[in-house]
């Protein structure tokens, strides 16, 4: 900061010297709530689009106005920043923030940014007696995308208080579940039993659950939510035959539904037993590694619990597996391809179901420890390349799956470089262009189910787009006005608009241009049922 | 449902007691808040068998009665919990337990076990306007007195749209009540310029200091409500701090990175992702201590960072691989290999709670695999032995500090002394008769002073006597102690305070001491107590 004040304290006499000074470019305007009122406080961002360039920051006054001085010509995207709003623009859920020009010797001053409330849902956790569950755990869940996947996930989280009141706030409109466990406190003291997860309003069934609709800026009392006691279980078994001291043992039960939300549970072990307790009805894996001499065993075990302590669990450890191979590249790369790392990708979505190594610089790449199940293997970060194709043993690999159950093999992941450009325009039914709404393309005819080669983008201003690095093949273009982030890649979403795409078909080191489609609302069809 | 889950205890008790044909005793009393004495419904009661795995368990009722109608005869231990609620001490050997005896057909009835209600803290985090600050993060601090005196968080909460918090469940105790605002500025881009000055919320603690020492701490009582804990916070000037990541072993920049910047009474305050070059730039910091951490897969790299009034640039971050550290423990005078008996275990712990372990191999010899740092030792020898003497290179250690900032080799040798002897003592109340269960805490003096795993406790016998096999010779100090909580034992100023009512004690090589000491009654350690900060 000091040496930035410095140079310039030099250079601006000799510019004084030689021309007039450059006229102070400022870009400034106002911050808005979607009602017209002015929010002060927020952060706003003026962001470069080239990354090299210089972007700017500028909290807005109490007024909501701001204005930044010495603004560089350019092209900017701008945003404004602040707890308990969101963006309020036009265009599709994840769409950058719209642009902004700044001519040389012209300054933008009239810049609105509008800023829309985002909502809170309050209520009270109770338990059967209709006493206050202090500290509960409550959560918003909302259906979301991830990798093709539409998941219920928690996207909110609050702690009851004393009262078992809570507030859930920074709801984006949209359609929330409601979720409530208690909270585990018993600091190792035996518990007879906890409160099983919740929905609202009374269910343990997801599937049962009712949907809360949040608009912007509501604020929705009274979501009282009743959780039930249920006795707790344990998990008991043998552990295999322990070798000598030097060995490593590690033992945990996990839900097989993840991590998250409310799990107590704790363990005892010796040398031949394992006992995990505290453990509410459900479904478990019980997931092991011994390591022994340089060897590595591994067990996933799927358990259930049901109404009554599971006895006599004997656990079946497998030698783990190490995955070797390598990963070349043909022809030549257009971005520089290091950092890349091989990805394996189990079905069990915990922290244990994910293995990865990084590439050397010859191309090798060695995963230890690798629990014998099927995955799904990714090359990463391959700007400007994708995987040609993927060879297990001996034989190519199908959507990207390689199956270790059988024992290993050596791994070849080539990496093509022949992609290709698409460029186009959306317009909406009215024949206007459709503004920021997104784009999708996706893998068809061979490569059917690689969602590695799907690429998604957005329109600008003017209802333009162009996607980069799109691998050669056969592939469907879709142009969404109003779609959550990551559902088109999911077929069961995709499934009531089969027929409103453009076929494209890319060829090596192609360039499209002209490609010309109408945008799809979801909201205007029919909504696909939850 | 409850009566559900009693039945399903039930069942199993009864199936696992057709074996023994003894005829089973009933259980029944009540649990009560320890501040009002109201009966507490909806608690646990257990009844720990003792060396049987299998437990009595139930709920009380809405009188905060419980009742077990099928007891096989024994001791037990029966515990009480609830939400909101801590076990009450009821002795000293049993610190959360209520110990029972049932006999044959015996109905025991009357058992009181307490609870401590635990106290709740609200308030609000306004900014200086007055302005609601959201997802702030309050936290409750207490001294912890171990190898230093440190305040650590003991609860937590964050601020809702409205700039509430509470804090539930906060342990009967005296708090620092700090507010940590973090910067919304992790989303800007490189090269960002600021119109308005960068100003960021320092850490804050309760009411408006910046600093602990300035602090207001607050008793909190057991079941206390403590509202309107406001706090309100202000901006100071925000710098930058730049740098550079660099990969330890390929000299390259390290990209797919990221710094963790925490603060120095390590509370997270942010994180930073370097740019493609590796170069790094952290804004939003206000003057103070920082630590930068920077951990990938196999790299690690840790850097405490003094801000002042300007920007900090040029910072090298240094990210290295581990390296190997070889040692050996070995018996004094057994000439290697030697085998020892259990399973010896060498610890290092770093200060940010990162480390290595390993397990000593039959052979006594181990490695461990670390990163640069500073490091607490924790090595213990068999029964029969002690530490004698931690050598690193050729420099000793055994004061059991590490310094491996620099070094990246060396071979790390303990060894373990079998000259132990014994000391055997007497404890006496202030009439001097015998104190029985009073703690006695003997304490490491002299050429030993500090070494914690020289530090022993235990518990005087019925008779007020004790003994205490296995000590390293040297010098100690021996307190008895009427009441006194595992923090407070090990703290130099405490035992400062009662320096003079120790008794020292000499122990030679192999030799044997005794030794009498006055116990220091419960109401003194509490007044001293409340002297401390």
């Amino acid at each position: 900061m000091m040496r930035i004040a410095l140079v310039l304290s030099i250079a601006a006499p000799v510019l004084l010297a030689q021309e007039p000074p450059p006229p102070r470019l400022s870009v400034a305007g106002i911050v808005i709530s979607s009602a017209g009122d002015p929010i002060r406080k927020a952060t706003v961002i003026l962001r470069a689009k080239d990354e090299a360039g210089i972007s700017y920051t500028a909290d807005s006054d109490a007024n909501g106005r701001f204005v930044i001085y010495d603004v560089q010509p350019g092209a900017y995207v701008v945003s404004a920043d602040r707890q308990g709003f969101m963006s309020d623009v036009d265009g599709a859920p994840g769409a950058p923030p719209p642009g902004l020009k700044v001519e040389a010797g012209q300054s933008v001053t009239d810049v609105k940014i509008k800023l829309a409330p985002l909502g809170v849902i309050t209520g009270r956790v109770l338990d059967d007696d209709g006493d206050p569950v202090r500290g509960a755990r409550v959560e918003a869940m909302a259906y979301t995308y991830q990798g093709g996947k539409k998941e219920l996930r928690s996207v909110a989280q609050a702690s009851a208080n004393d009262k078992g009141e809570f507030r859930l706030f920074g709801l984006d409109p949209g359609t929330f579940y409601l979720r409530a466990s208690g909270h585990n406190r018993s600091r190792g003291i035996p518990m007879l039993g906890s409160f099983a997860p919740t929905y609202f309003p009374s269910t343990t069934d997801a599937a049962h659950a009712a949907p809360i609709d949040v608009s912007s800026g509501a604020q929705l009392r009274g979501f009282d939510m009743r959780l039930r006691r249920e006795p707790h279980y344990s998990v008991r078994g043998k552990l295999p035959e322990a070798g000598h001291e030097g060995a490593e043992r590690m033992l945990q039960i996990v839900p097989r539904g993840g991590l998250e939300g409310h799990f107590p549970s704790s363990m005892r072990q010796d040398d031949e037993t394992f006992e995990f307790m505290d453990l509410l009805p459900g479904s478990y894996v019980v997931i092991g590694t011994v390591s022994e001499d340089g060897k590595t065993s591994v067990v996933r075990q799927p358990v259930e619990v049901v109404n009554a302590d599971v006895e006599g669990v004997t656990l079946n450890f497998l030698p783990a597996i190490e995955v070797t191979g390598s990963v070349r590249v043909e022809g030549t790369p257009h971005h520089p391809l290091d950092n890349l790392r091989v990805f394996l990708r189990g079905d069990v979505p915990m922290m244990m179901g994910q293995s990865s190594a990084e590439v050397k610089p010859d191309g090798s790449f060695v995963i230890p420890d690798v629990v014998p199940d099927v995955y799904e293997i990714t090359v990463g970060p391959t700007q400007g390349a994708y995987m040609k194709s993927i060879r297990f043993g001996d034989a190519e690999v199908q959507e990207g799956r390689i199956d270790l159950t059988q024992g290993s093999g050596a791994v070849t992941v080539l990496l093509g470089t022949d992609v290709g450009e698409l460029e186009g325009s959306v317009k909406k039914s009215n024949g206007d262009p459709a503004v920021r709404v997104r784009i999708t393309l996706i893998a068809y005819g061979a490569h059917l189910g690689r969602g590695d080669l799907s690429r998604s983008g957005f329109t600008d201003e003017q209802g333009k787009f162009h996607l980069r690095n799109v691998a050669p093949g056969e592939y469907k273009l879709f142009a969404w006005e109003d779609v959550p982030i990551d559902a088109p890649q999911d077929p069961e979403f995709r499934k009531p608009f089969e027929k409103q795409f453009v076929a494209v078909k890319m060829e090596p080191n192609g360039h499209q241009t002209a490609v010309e489609l109408t945008v799809i609302s979801v909201k205007a069809s029919q909504r696909p049922a939850q | 449902m409850r009566n559900f889950a009693s039945f399903v205890v039930f069942a199993a008790v009864l199936s696992a007691q057709q074996a023994p044909p003894s005829k089973p005793g009933k259980v029944e009393g009540v649990v009560l808040n320890s501040v009002t004495n109201d009966p507490v419904k909806k608690a646990t009661v257990t009844l720990q068998a003792q060396g049987q795995p299998t437990n009595h368990s139930a709920t009380t009722d809405a009188t905060g009665h419980f009742h077990f109608d099928s007891v096989e005869p024994g001791k037990y231990m029966a515990i009480a919990n609830r939400d909101g609620f801590i076990p009450a001490q009821e002795s000293l050997r049993n610190p959360w337990a209520k110990p029972i005896t049932v006999a044959e057909e015996q109905e025991v009835k009357d058992v009181s076990v307490k609870l401590i209600p635990l106290a709740v803290v609200s308030g609000h985090v306004f900014d200086e306007d007055g302005d609601p600050v959201v997802r702030a993060s309050v936290q409750a601090l207490r001294y912890v007195r171990g190898r230093a005196r440190q305040l650590n968080p003991s609860g937590y909460a964050t601020t809702n749209d409205l700039g509430e918090y509470q804090l539930l469940d906060l342990e009967p105790g005296r708090y620092y009540f700090l507010a940590a605002v973090q910067p919304r500025l992790a989303r800007l881009p490189p090269h960002t310029k600021s119109a308005t000055p960068e100003q960021a919320y320092p850490d804050t603690f309760y009411p408006s200091a910046l600093q602990a020492e300035q602090a207001t701490a607050s008793q909190v009582a057991a079941g206390a409500q403590l509202n309107g804990i406001d706090f309100r916070v202000h901006k100071a000037p925000a710098f930058h701090i730049r740098g550079k990541a660099v990969n330890g072993r390929t000299g390259e920049p390290l990209r797919n990175a990221q710094i963790l910047i925490q603060t120095r009474g390590s509370v997270f305050f942010g994180n930073v992702r370097p740019q493609q070059d590796g170069t790094f730039d952290a804004r939003g910091v206000v003057s103070g201590s920082y630590t930068l951490i920077c951990q990938t897969e196999d790299l690690y790299s840790r850097q405490v960072i003094d801000v002042g009034d300007h920007d900090v640039d040029d910072v090298q971050l240094m990210v290295s691989p581990p390296f190997e550290i070889s040692g050996t423990v070995r018996l004094e005078g057994d000439p290697p290999p030697s085998e020892h008996r259990g399973q010896m275990r060498v610890n290092l712990v770093e200060m940010m709670g990162g480390g290595a372990a390993a397990v000593v191999n039959a052979d006594g010899t181990f490695s461990l695999k670390v990163t640069h740092g500073l490091y607490d030792i924790y090595a213990s020898c068999d029964a029969g032995a002690y530490v004698k003497s931690i050598r690193f290179g050729d420099q000793d250690v055994t004061s059991g500090k590490i310094d491996l900032t620099q070094q990246s080799s060396g071979a790390l040798n303990i060894v373990c002394g079998t000259d132990v002897g014994q000391i055997q003592g007497s404890v006496q109340n202030e009439n001097g008769e015998p104190a029985a269960q009073a703690m006695i805490s003997v304490v490491p003096e002299g050429e030993h002073q500090g070494r914690q795993d020289l530090f022993f406790q235990l518990m005087s016998g019925e008779n007020g006597k004790f003994e205490y096999r296995d000590l390293a010779p040297g010098d100690y100090k021996v307190f008895a102690w009427e009441s006194m909580d595992q923090e407070m034992m090990r703290s130099a100023e405490f035992q400062k305070a009662f320096e003079s009512r120790g008794a020292a004690v000499s122990i030679s090589p192999g030799g044997n001491a005794s030794v009498q000491v006055k116990m220091i009654p419960a109401v003194d350690i509490e007044a001293e107590k409340n002297k401390l900060p």
